[in-house]
């Protein structure tokens, strides 16, 4: 059934409708006199021919009947909502899973030194020699540099040996 | 039930509206469909004839759109008039026709003006109408039916938006191009030129004849 409530009233021109036309008026003149459609007019016998082709045609047709689907999707508003809603859904998921799977990501990079520090002091809390060691010490780097070298201090010769040919050839 | 002219036998329908002849139809009453033909096969046949620039393809095209109407009669909600449905289908007829039939533009080459031929004044008129006509041809579909409902149709926006099915922005959005489109083309055209300087006053008595048709 046709909601005849739903049915269009007299179309009514907005003002920008008509300033465009106004810059248009002489282009809109030109077209309408140089008309050449008259051209191909059909008479009116024409016309009545055409009717009874199309009649002729229209009784060995059968008006399809809209299935329960095809009647929502046909619905152009609902057609242009659910539209909008995939666009719109599919954009926050993507964002949604690509957050999910890059952020722990990142805030493992970032939390690194946070996590060595963390380490760092929880062992200065316990041995107060190391709050005294590390005191000293103005940036991380050189703290780190000093352990290293202690630990090659208690290599034997031919570890130390082993290890520069190891370094050489990694150059 | 009363007799006109041609022997055609007038009844109530002729002067229903649109939707109450669909609605007659959907209950059961084929030959109701006859009104709405005999109402809008003259547009939609004027309408097809600016697009495929051939009477017996037009008519082809007219027939196919009131078949597909009357089969698609069940999914016509009147969220728009009637006729813009129709119009809506004859256009996507005609592209699809347009498309299989691998349609050439005008062939109309520039028409080279003598001044002498100008006292001929209905001679030039149809020269300039035909390369007026090409410059058309040669937009962009949905320019050229923009064009063509606002212009030949006088149809509003929002008629030509439900029609082209895009948004009532975009509708002006074809128009404004394709008017943009046609002045830098005829701006290029010198022929143009000269006739407009030549022969000004006949396009000024074109244009007042056109008002006074109108009022």
């Amino acid at each position: 059934m046709i909601d005849k409530n739903k049915q269009q009233t007299q179309i009514i021109d907005y003002p920008d409708e008509i300033l465009l036309d106004q810059g248009a008026t002489e282009i809109k003149n030109l077209l309408k006199v140089t008309d050449c459609s008259y051209e191909f007019e059909m008479k009116e016998i024409d016309f009545e021919n055409m009717h009874n082709k199309i009649m002729a045609q229209v009784e060995k047709t059968e008006i399809k009947k809209q299935s329960a689907l095809t009647k929502v999707w046909s619905d152009k508003v609902a057609r242009a909502n659910i539209k909008q809603k995939i666009y719109r859904s599919s954009m926050i998921l993507g964002f949604c899973l690509f957050s999910y799977y890059s952020f722990p990501k990142i805030t493992k990079v970032m939390h690194m030194p946070w996590t060595a520090s963390g380490a760092v002091l929880a062992d200065a809390e316990q041995d107060p020699l190391v709050i005294t060691a590390l005191s000293s010490y103005r940036r991380d780097h050189d703290f780190f540099v000093d352990v290293a070298s202690a630990s090659l201090d208690h290599l034997s010769r031919e570890q130390f040996a082993r290890l520069m040919k190891t370094n050489r050839k990694t150059r | 039930m009363r007799e006109i002219d041609g022997g055609r036998v007038a009844n109530s329908t002729d002067t229903m509206s649109d939707i109450e002849v669909i609605e007659t139809i959907r209950a059961g009453d084929r030959k109701a469909f006859s009104v709405l033909v005999r109402r809008h096969q003259k547009s939609l046949f004027r309408l097809s004839v600016r697009f495929i620039k051939d009477s017996d393809a037009a008519e082809d095209i007219v027939q196919d759109s009131f078949i597909k109407a009357y089969e698609r009669l069940a999914s016509f909600e009147a969220r728009s008039s009637f006729r813009s449905w129709l119009f809506q289908i004859a256009i996507n007829t005609a592209k699809n026709k347009l498309r299989d039939r691998h349609e050439q533009m005008s062939d109309v080459q520039d028409l080279p003006l003598a001044v002498a031929a100008l006292a001929e004044s209905n001679l030039v008129h149809s020269g300039i109408a035909k390369l007026i006509q090409k410059h058309v041809d040669e937009l962009p579909f949905k320019q050229k039916t923009a064009l063509t409902l606002r212009v030949y149709e006088d149809l509003s926006f929002k008629e030509i938006a439900d029609i082209m099915d895009c948004p009532y922005d975009t509708a002006k959005a074809n128009y404004r191009h394709a008017l943009i489109r046609l002045r830098e083309q005829l701006g290029k055209n010198s022929d143009l030129q000269q006739w407009q300087s030549d022969v000004g006053g006949f396009f000024m008595a074109m244009e007042k004849k056109t008002a006074e048709v109108e009022s």
